[in-house]
């Protein structure tokens, strides 16, 4: 009976922390180039600025009636299908709700209790254990020089770093991961994102992604740990662990925003889009 | 001999300095741009809690107005509906639009740990752009990318988007756009702007 309890505790909690996770997926930082040819093209036309002094009519009427932007051009601007809009917005306003009450609360908690340099440990130790997913991938994209960093960094991590709780290899040798799935793989290779989804508890996602999201569990030598329960437990520490240190980002992109639900797509799909173009 | 060597030299050396300088910082103009618009984010964030938000509104108020090219970005974000405007619509969304944006940056640089931006280089990219990439950098180390896009007006560069590690603002406040008028319209884009700016205003700890 035991047994079972705790198996079912593990089992809601990691699900709980995975969700959440990705749900803030999009605010990570790491991006390190940006899409030099999507922004906007045609020039500004002259008259648009000339009195651009800080009055609060500065912009003379004429400016309305300009007809200067080529339209076809806001093409690069496009977001990512979103044909189940309506689900997803319910899907949205649970996991909001589900952050607020449940996870911040406990996140909040367990940052009291864990002084940030442990938990910034314990991420390296995850991140060094999810290698080979970086590592299959950097390969399959032909990024050769990034997956001999990988190897080096695992090495290095697992031996001089005590299992990967210090990123020697950074600090030493300078040595940074590229981020790299399955789901970025697919889009190199010209898959498009399909259309845009949001899981309850997992957050949002493509169809692209949500198929190299699980093609990635096979690569992740955690998953193949034999006691289940092992797993879940290691999986919820994880993603608690790795949210701990995001707290505030969500609440960021939130405060500024008209419409917190496309501001979310919006952001996901071009940290999506970024990190397939550099 | 000596004649054709010192023309030889003399053709390097103009073929050189004709040379477009990619990547030297500084030598458009745009990097000046960036630096006067970091220093007053940084300036914003050192003083935030004397200021207040009204007080870093203020500081940022004319340095965005100068620095931003306001209607251009807000034509991108309403996109197609904007030639379907009416004058006075337009009139009315691009003073809430402006305040909401120098807004946003009020209430976001609203307080200082050691931060401070350096500039790394200075590209030029497609049909005339300038890409300017910037980091902000905690004392931790750690760096946020704040890369920006500028075009020239009349000699003048000028801010159209501005990618935050990654993530294109210009694109974020489209797709909000975009979703409103959709459902509230016009109209309704505006209300929600007001809104959101009075909450900026009303939510400071000043």
């Amino acid at each position: 009976m035991r047994h079972a309890i705790l198996n079912t505790m593990y089992k809601c909690l990691s699900i709980m922390m995975i969700s959440v996770s990705l749900f803030l997926l999009p605010f990570s930082a790491g991006a390190e180039e940006v899409q030099t040819e999507k922004t906007v093209s045609g020039d500004i036309p002259e008259n648009v600025l000339e009195n651009n002094s800080g009055d609060e009519e500065y912009f003379g009427e004429d400016l309305y009636l300009e007809d200067d932007i080529d339209f076809k051009d806001l093409e690069a601007y496009e977001s990512i299908p979103d044909p189940l809009e309506p689900l997803n917005r319910i899907f949205y306003t649970f996991n909001d709700t589900f952050y607020f009450i449940l996870f911040k609360p406990v996140a909040r908690g367990y940052n009291a209790v864990v002084h940030k340099e442990i938990r910034k440990s314990v991420k390296n130790a995850f991140d060094n254990a999810a290698m080979p997913v970086r590592f299959v991938n950097s390969v399959i994209q032909g990024k050769v020089k990034s997956a001999g960093v990988e190897l080096v960094r695992f090495l290095v991590n697992s031996t001089l770093g005590l299992a990967g709780l210090f990123d020697v290899s950074e600090k030493e040798l300078s040595l940074q991961t590229d981020e790299a799935d399955l789901g970025q793989t697919l889009g190199i290779y010209g898959l498009g994102n399909g259309f845009y989804i949001i899981w309850p508890f997992l957050g949002p996602s493509s169809l692209r992604d949500t198929i190299g999201l699980v093609g990635d569990g096979f690569l992740y030598p955690i998953n193949y740990i034999p006691d289940r329960e092992v797993v879940f437990g290691l999986t919820a520490c994880e993603y608690l662990n790795e949210n701990s240190l995001r707290i505030g980002q969500y609440e960021d992109l939130k405060s500024g925003a008209i419409d917190p639900y496309s501001a979310l797509k919006e952001a996901y799909h071009q940290k999506r889009r970024d990190m397939i173009e550099k | 001999m000596y004649l054709i060597r010192d023309k030889t030299v003399f053709i390097i050396l103009t073929l050189i300095l004709c040379l477009p300088a990619h990547g030297k910082i500084g030598d458009t103009g745009a990097t000046d741009v960036i630096e006067t618009f970091n220093s007053a984010l940084i300036e914003s964030m050192k003083g935030a809690d004397e200021l207040g938000y009204s007080g870093r509104y203020k500081l940022l108020e004319p340095v965005m107005k100068d620095s931003f090219a306001l209607s251009f970005m807000l034509k991108t974000a309403v996109g197609r509906q904007w030639k379907k405007l009416e004058d006075e619509q337009k009139k009315r969304l691009f003073n809430i639009y402006s305040d909401w944006s120098i807004g946003n940056y009020a209430d976001r640089f609203d307080h200082y740990s050691g931060e401070r931006f350096e500039v790394s280089s200075e590209e030029a990219a497609s049909q005339g752009a300038v890409t300017v990439t910037s980091h902000l950098i905690k004392t931790s180390g750690e760096k946020i990318d704040f890369n920006y896009k500028l075009r020239s007006v009349k000699d003048r560069w000028l801010i159209v988007d501005i990618h935050i590690s990654g993530v294109s603002q210009l694109a974020l406040t489209r797709s909000q756009f975009q979703s409103v008028i959709k459902t509230d319209g016009v109209d309704g884009l505006i209300n929600k702007l007001k809104d959101k700016l009075e909450g900026f205003s009303s939510d400071k700890k000043e």
